[in-house]
């Protein structure tokens, strides 16, 4: 996939690039569900992010569990694609995420809003938002939140701790 | 005629915050700009005019939001606020002709960016919509409608967050609300009845009409000097006017103002030397087609700008 992949940002939006690009690498994850009823679920898995479209998107693609996990465990591998594109024009990001295996397509917008990164989408009558948190070098923190109410109240449906490993 | 400050004047030919008129079609308020300006108004105050393109409205939902025209919006308000922001920086004052209410976000924005802080926000409707008060699913949400929620950080982040604003564009607090027709009633309380329990400051149309356009602006104007409120923004929907006196807007109601009212409002509240800069909205040449109501609407305009022009 050479005309897929790019080693750095667009030197025309390499400032704006950083956003997700501060991401790219390859991460471990720790991930913690919590549904509406029922009891919570924990899961690990594998995040991978990169440029590509000639630096103009990011890239990333994650994996429940990993393949190494799944060969030993024999679980089916659950594994999402995310595409990041970065629009200039109205200073926003674009994002479209593809799961084949729950036949799931998703469309949000994100924003910088201070240090994190915060998207949103609209399921229903509901707000979701996922948002990138306390990121540094070596680790993330991501969370999903719902609001049923207008923005009022939040749901934490899930949250996710990355570690670098690449 | 004595002007003290350069006039620039902003044409904004947008309908993008409508939904579209009963033939199905984009409503013609992006026509009402170049009519006032052909009027000559603009040579007499000796305004220089920047015009921004007429933009293309979209009948379809676009990517990623539930607001008709969401991202053509935003795309609209930046490209707006950055002639506002370089008219105010460059020591002019702008007067904004619109156009729908969705520019009044490209309007702040260029302001807060010029260090503007505060909204008078004068229209027959509150234009409080917002993700907390109607069914998302049921249609798309339209801007002019939304557009004082959005104003005060209420809504979908498209149209609340800008880059280099951490906060909404105007504080609740620093929101004053002028004209609302329906205030009380049941089509009130079921459409945006929560304004009341926010901080937006509220004068209801039939207040204002019971105290006279005089007092309601002596009013705003001491709640502005408290705060000590020096850089203001000034929003005008012509919907304020009686649908007596003009019909040619999207939602025309009564009661409303006059226009001898309207005139006495914001010549008082423009006097006091606390605006920047203001805008006019919503008048659709389209329901006016022997464009009946353009000169007094004009006139109007022609007198706010000398006016703020003077401060």
């Amino acid at each position: 996939m050479e005309l897929l992949y790019s080693s750095h940002p667009a030197k025309d939006r390499s400032e704006a690039m950083y956003l997700y690009g501060q991401l790219v690498g390859k991460w471990k994850t720790s991930i913690r569900h919590i549904p509406a009823e029922g009891e919570e679920r924990f899961t690990s898995g594998e995040w991978e992010f990169g440029f590509a479209l000639e630096g103009r998107a990011v890239i990333d693609v994650w994996q429940i569990p990993s393949r190494k996990e799944a060969e030993l465990t024999g679980n089916t591998v659950e594994c999402g694609l995310c595409v990041r594109v970065y629009d200039p024009i109205l200073a926003l990001w674009k994002f479209t995420f593809h799961g084949p295996l729950y036949r799931t397509t998703l469309n949000m917008l994100a924003y910088k809003i201070g240090n994190e990164i915060v998207q949103e989408m609209f399921v229903g009558r509901d707000i979701v938002r996922w948002i990138f948190h306390d990121i540094t070098e070596e680790i993330f923190l991501w969370k999903a939140i719902r609001s049923k109410d207008g923005c009022k109240n939040w749901i934490v449906e899930q949250t996710l701790e990355a570690i670098r490993i690449v | 005629m004595c002007i003290s400050k350069p006039i620039t004047i902003i044409s904004a030919p947008t309908s993008l915050g409508l939904r579209p008129n009963n033939d199905g079609l984009e409503p013609t308020t992006w026509q009402a700009p170049d009519l006032y300006l052909q009027s000559g108004f603009s040579e007499k105050i000796k305004a220089k005019i920047i015009r921004l393109e007429h933009p293309k409205y979209d009948f379809d939902a676009q990517f990623g939001t539930k607001i008709r025209n969401g991202l053509s919006i935003r795309a609209y308000s930046l490209q707006l606020a950055a002639q506002v922001t370089e008219t105010l920086l460059s020591g002019n004052t702008p007067i904004v002709l619109g156009g729908d209410c969705s520019i009044l976000l490209g309007c702040l924005l260029g302001a807060r960016r010029a260090g503007g802080r505060g909204l008078v926000h004068v229209d027959g409707h509150c234009d409080y919509f917002h993700l907390g008060n109607y069914d998302i699913t049921s249609r798309l949400g339209t801007v002019a409608g939304m557009d004082l929620a959005l104003a005060t950080g209420k809504g979908e982040l498209l149209l609340t967050h800008w880059n280099e604003v951490d906060c909404p564009l105007v504080l609740e607090t620093e929101a004053f609300h002028i004209g609302e027709r329906n205030f009380g009633t049941e089509v009130f309380e079921n459409a945006y009845g929560d304004i009341v329990s926010s901080k937006i400051t509220m004068i209801p149309l039939q207040k204002l009409l019971e105290d006279g356009p005089a007092i309601t602006a002596h009013r705003i104007v001491n709640e502005l000097n408290k705060q000590n409120l020096s850089k203001v923004w000034l929003h005008i929907d012509f919907d304020i006017l009686d649908q007596l006196v003009m019909p040619a807007v999207d939602s025309p109601g009564s009661p409303g103002l006059k226009f001898d009212e309207l005139e006495e409002l914001l010549l008082t509240l423009l006097k006091c030397n606390r605006f920047i800069g203001l805008d006019v909205t919503i008048y659709d040449p389209g329901l006016d087609v022997e464009h009946k109501y353009l000169p007094a609407l004009t006139e109007i305009i022609e007198k706010c700008s000398l006016e703020i022009s003077n401060n």
